[in-house]
């Protein structure tokens, strides 16, 4: 023992203090011996030697990692300094005390700024991993666990018509009538209905997205307007004033730029069902950031997000036009004291004594709907669910991965300080101390890397809304809040636990002296433990490699899917007329006289029409009765569309065989139809559709139309979709409805065409808003944007994870290499040959490699389960990606390896074995 | 006048040391300051302190290597001129502290 506190004070002291000391503490011992006994004066040398032995711990570490510094004492102020707080530290840690973990802290602070790479490696990996999952978590906490942004939120649920299990749709208004009536779970119940608003006036006339609602509407929300009232009953009474505006905050603030008084104001403005321009009168402003429900809105309006809401009155109408007439979305509150199980029974029994009242419109496609309800929050995000879950998990890869690398780091170092701990063990701290002070050290570490993590989070946040598709439900909830923080701060305390008290094992299981008297330490053991962790490593990335090879080759694939028609250089300009355009004829002239202005437009080729052009329009599909079908077969439900002159031409879909429509296939010719490819392929396989007859199944009128030309196949809502039977009909044989898109084909790229558009809509119609003018490309764009972002994110996160783990492969590699430089040495001397030394020292790397390889693909094969449903047109075990992984990966591993092995093989056998 | 600030020991230390002429090493010190005060005082604590005022330029040291066979070594502390501008700084401080203050401690005790 006294051999050992010697050594240790000449090592900490420098050779002359460390014996200056002991030959003056001798002097005092004996001092004290005559005045208080042997026993009292070896308490008190024991005593000293601990106090001056932390004190020389300190200067030792200290001049140790900073080797320029003069060996003998003095040693600095501040390593002094530092001896005594360790001191102090040690002296409490005997009693439970609050203040040695603090100590602690700013010890491992200390610490690491010595070693500013191993701090800054570990921080950044960490930084990498946590800034992964926490920017994930950040958008589940948003979208999947916030609560909805209303009061009471979990008594919200949605309303509407199910087939089996499916999600509540929309319900009729006689439903929705007949359950407000006799509801009894129901506080309140209340339906939407999409509409827009054109306002007058201005600089220049706007749409707003406006959602009729019923009197209820407030209830349910439980949200008032900021200025103004809500609606009222009567509101709704028969023969109310329903010219009545609640505006939202954000237009409020946009066009009205806050005007105070707008409480009262009236505006010039027409509705999509009123008769030319009407006034309107403001009665409310909504509060900031008050949103309508999403569950609510409609995906397909193409304006956003609503902007005003007027009262929908669904009383007075004659019950038998409300079965047919529309579709309501509705939500409602239960009363305190009923569950969504209760709910549930009610709208099902009443769906069945409405399904017997009614049994002739519970037929055809709609037999077998009932009513359903939902909680409203599961029913907003469930759609999204799956995906988040899946890139979350991506990112927890990540977060393994950057884990173990991590772990990794922290054995290595704890291997170097073994000696450190051999010596504060000798002083007499004992196991929990040594174990606290890693634990310390590693999970300040690990916050450090969080609070990094945390930054990229943030940044991600902010980045987020632009590459998520718009319709992806609460993205403006997707923030960092404090559960987010608390997220950061738990992984991150865990992962510093847990890498401080494996790395800390290494040095509370061995004994002191042996540790003291050897340079090395228990490599064997660590470098299993290493090589575990990275073959772990491996296999992760590998796992993340190829969900992200499957994503980017489906995604690929899906941009080159041909759409059926010429995306490029083709313009969409939405058209809603208002109600003023009351025949028919009117429409025409609407139509024809646009087409001309259109046409004169330089730039643009070829104008036509259509009401739901591909691609996020909407579509509608009508069931078709076939002529010479077997009568007892139900009618087939075909996508079909009213089109303008010149329609094929201008999106460039082929007419494959018979012909287009002519000017000729008016109201006084014979009823013509154009059918695609797909539907010939499907109902007259194998003969030709030319020649053939259709008809509306609800047409009352019974006409049958005749198909005179077959034209090539399109994809109507996604590239992702499977070709989906159409039939056109030409717009002089049918109404025009008042709703249509206006296609433009252009010469060349159509930028700077949109305001000569728009002047041209303006010179018919000065009144008529033009929200959006787009192209065709970033309609497809926005379509795939959900598949894009799922791509880029994993592909990003497995990227990361490559980098992660090949630096894990090259550190494991160079430290299986640098301990074995004397064994190297030797065989170099003996006369081993290159590719002898090359195979001593990777043969181990190379043995994980393969392993990590194979079960990593395995596990890939397994995962890719998650993957099945996201894939377009590549099996989950599409063999050349797994291959293609394999081989990069494989090759990247190697390069990893080899500059330590290189090391090896130019190793000089004699300066190796001369340090020895 | 020099920006580090004295401690409690370090100051008792330099009093010690200035006390003791050319006599000052831990031992010498530690006795000095337990006789004067009555307190126990760590010896390796002084020891420290010793090096630290050192190392801050209030002390210099030569060290000294009996010749008997006892083979003790002792390292042996005197002031700078340093250490005597910062104990007279400190004396005034503490001085100035202390004045005005008799009347209130005695009636007090």
């Amino acid at each position: 023992m006294n051999g050992l506190v010697h050594r240790l004070l000449r090592w900490g002291l420098g050779e002359v203090d460390g014996r200056v000391f002991m030959s003056e503490m001798d002097e005092l011992y004996r001092h004290k011996v005559e005045l208080e006994g042997r026993a009292a004066a070896e308490r008190w040398r024991r005593r000293e030697l601990f106090r001056v032995g932390l004190h020389a711990v300190a200067a030792g570490i200290r001049r140790a990692s900073a080797p320029a510094r003069s060996p003998l004492l003095p040693v600095g102020p501040r390593a002094q300094r530092e001896g005594v707080e360790i001191h102090r530290a040690l002296r409490e840690s005997r009693g439970p005390s609050g203040g040695d973990l603090l100590q602690d802290i700013r010890l491992a602070w200390r610490t690491l700024r010595r070693r500013p790479v191993f701090g800054l490696l570990v921080v950044g990996t960490l930084g990498l991993g946590i800034g992964g999952a926490t920017a994930l978590f950040s958008v589940v906490n948003g979208v999947l666990l916030k609560p909805l942004p209303y009061p009471k939120p979990e008594r919200l649920v949605q309303v509407g018509s199910v087939w089996g299990n499916s999600r509540p749709s929309g319900m009729t208004p006689p439903e929705f009538l007949a359950l407000r009536a006799s509801t009894r779970t129901f506080a309140a119940i209340a339906a939407s209905r999409y509409t827009a608003l054109d306002v007058a006036g201005g600089e220049e006339p706007e749409r707003l997205s406006v959602s009729a609602v019923t009197a209820n509407y407030f209830r349910v929300v439980g949200v008032r307007p900021a200025l103004g009232r809500p609606f009222v009953q009567a509101d709704f009474a028969a023969g109310a004033d329903r010219r009545i505006v609640i505006l939202s905050y954000d237009v409020w603030q946009r066009r009205w730029g806050g005007d105070p008084t707008i409480v009262g104001a009236t505006l010039r403005a027409s509705e999509q069902r009123s008769e030319g321009m009407l006034t309107y009168t403001v009665v409310g402003v909504m509060p900031p950031g008050y949103r309508h429900p999403e569950s609510m809105e409609d995906q397909y309006s193409g304006l956003g997000d609503t902007q005003a809401w007027m009262p929908l009155a669904l009383e007075g109408t004659p019950e038998g036009e409300l079965w047919t007439a529309f579709r309501l979305r509705a939500i409602g509150r239960l009363t305190p004291g009923q569950s969504i199980a209760d709910a549930r029974t009610e709208a099902a029994s009443l769906a069945t004594v409405l399904a017997t009242r009614h049994p002739e419109v519970y037929t055809g496609s709609q037999e077998g709907r009932s009513l359903g309800v939902a909680p409203l929050l599961d029913y907003t995000v469930e759609s999204r669910r799956s995906d988040l879950l899946l890139l979350f998990g991506g990112a927890g890869l990540l977060l393994l991965i950057a884990a173990a690398n991590v772990l990794s780091l922290f054995l290595t170092r704890a291997l170097e300080r073994t000696r450190e701990s051999a010596i504060r063990t000798a002083l007499g701290a004992s196991a929990f101390r040594i174990v606290r002070h890693f634990v310390v050290e590693s999970t300040v570490l690990a916050l450090l890397g969080s609070l990094v993590g945390l930054g990229i989070a943030g940044i991600a946040v902010r980045v987020l809304p632009a590459v998520l598709p718009a319709d992806f439900p609460r993205v403006d909830a997707v923030t960092v809040d404090g559960r987010v923080v608390l997220f950061a701060g738990t992984v991150a305390v865990l992962i510093g636990v847990l890498c401080g008290f494996l790395s800390s094992l290494l040095h509370t299981r061995r004994s002191t002296g042996w540790s003291l008297g050897s340079r090395g330490g228990e490599q064997r053991g660590t470098a299993r433990l290493r090589a575990g962790l990275v073959t772990a490593e491996i296999v992760l990335s590998l796992t993340l490699l190829t969900g992200a090879g499957l994503l980017v080759n489906s995604y690929a694939r899906l941009q080159r899917v041909d759409p059926g028609f010429d995306a490029e250089n083709l313009l969409l300009l939405p058209i809603r007329l208002p109600r003023s355009y009351d025949t028919d004829e009117q429409r025409l002239a609407f139509f024809g006289g646009l087409d001309g202005r259109l046409r004169s437009v330089s730039g643009v080729r070829s104008v036509s029409w259509i009401e739901d052009p591909p691609m996020g329009y909407g579509n509608a599909h009508p069931d078709v009765v076939l002529q010479g079908a077997d009568p007892n077969t139900e009618p087939v439900s075909i996508l079909s569309h009213r089109v303008g002159p010149r329609y094929f031409r201008t999106m460039g879909i082929p007419i494959l065989s018979g012909r287009d429509f002519e000017r000729e296939d008016d109201a006084s010719g014979a009823r013509v139809a154009i059918v695609d490819q797909a539907m010939a392929q499907r109902y007259w396989p194998g003969l030709n559709p030319i020649g053939r007859r259709l008809r509306l199944a609800r047409d009352p009128d019974d006409h049958w139309w005749t198909v005179i030309g077959m034209a090539g196949g399109i994809l109507q809502s996604s590239p992702a979709e499977e070709s989906y039977p159409h039939v056109y009909f030409p717009y002089l044989q049918n109404a025009v409805d008042l709703r249509s898109v206006v296609v433009l084909r252009t010469d060349l790229e159509p930028v700077g065409l949109a305001r000569q558009l728009r002047a041209a809509v303006w010179e018919l119609d000065s009144d008529l808003p033009v929200p959006v003018i787009e192209r065709m490309q970033d309609r497809i764009g926005d379509v795939l944007r959900l598949p894009r972002f799922r791509t880029l994110l994993v592909t990003m996160f497995a990227l990361a994870a490559l980098i992660l783990s090949l630096a894990g492969i090259y550190a494991l590699m160079l430290y299986l290499v640098t301990g074995r430089f004397r064994e190297i040495g030797i065989r170099i001397a003996l006369g081993a040959d290159t590719r002898c030394v090359l195979w001593t020292v990777s043969r181990q790397s190379l043995l994980l490699i393969g392993l990590g390889t194979v079960v990593g693909l395995t596990l890939a094969g397994i995962a890719s389960r998650l993957l099945a449903g996201l894939l377009f047109g590549i099996s989950r075990f599409d063999v050349p990606t797994y291959l293609t992984v394999a081989v990069v990966f494989d090759v990247a591993a190697l390069l990893g390896c080899l500059p330590p092995a290189l090391r090896a093989v130019r190793l000089e056998p004699t300066l190796v074995l001369r340090e020895e | 006048m020099t920006r580090t600030a004295l401690g409690d020991l370090e100051h008792r230390v330099l009093l010690a040391t200035l006390r003791l002429k050319d006599q000052a090493y831990s031992v010498s010190v530690v006795l000095e300051i337990e006789a004067r005060t009555g307190r126990e005082v760590a010896q390796a604590a002084v020891f420290i302190a010793l090096r630290r005022l050192e190392a801050k330029g209030f002390l210099r040291s030569r060290l000294e290597e009996e010749p008997d066979e006892t083979g003790h070594v002792r390292r042996y502390f005197k002031l700078t001129a340093d250490g005597l501008a910062k104990l007279r700084e400190t004396r005034r401080a503490l001085k100035s502290l202390w004045q005005g203050v008799a009347a209130e401690l005695d009636g007090a005790s």
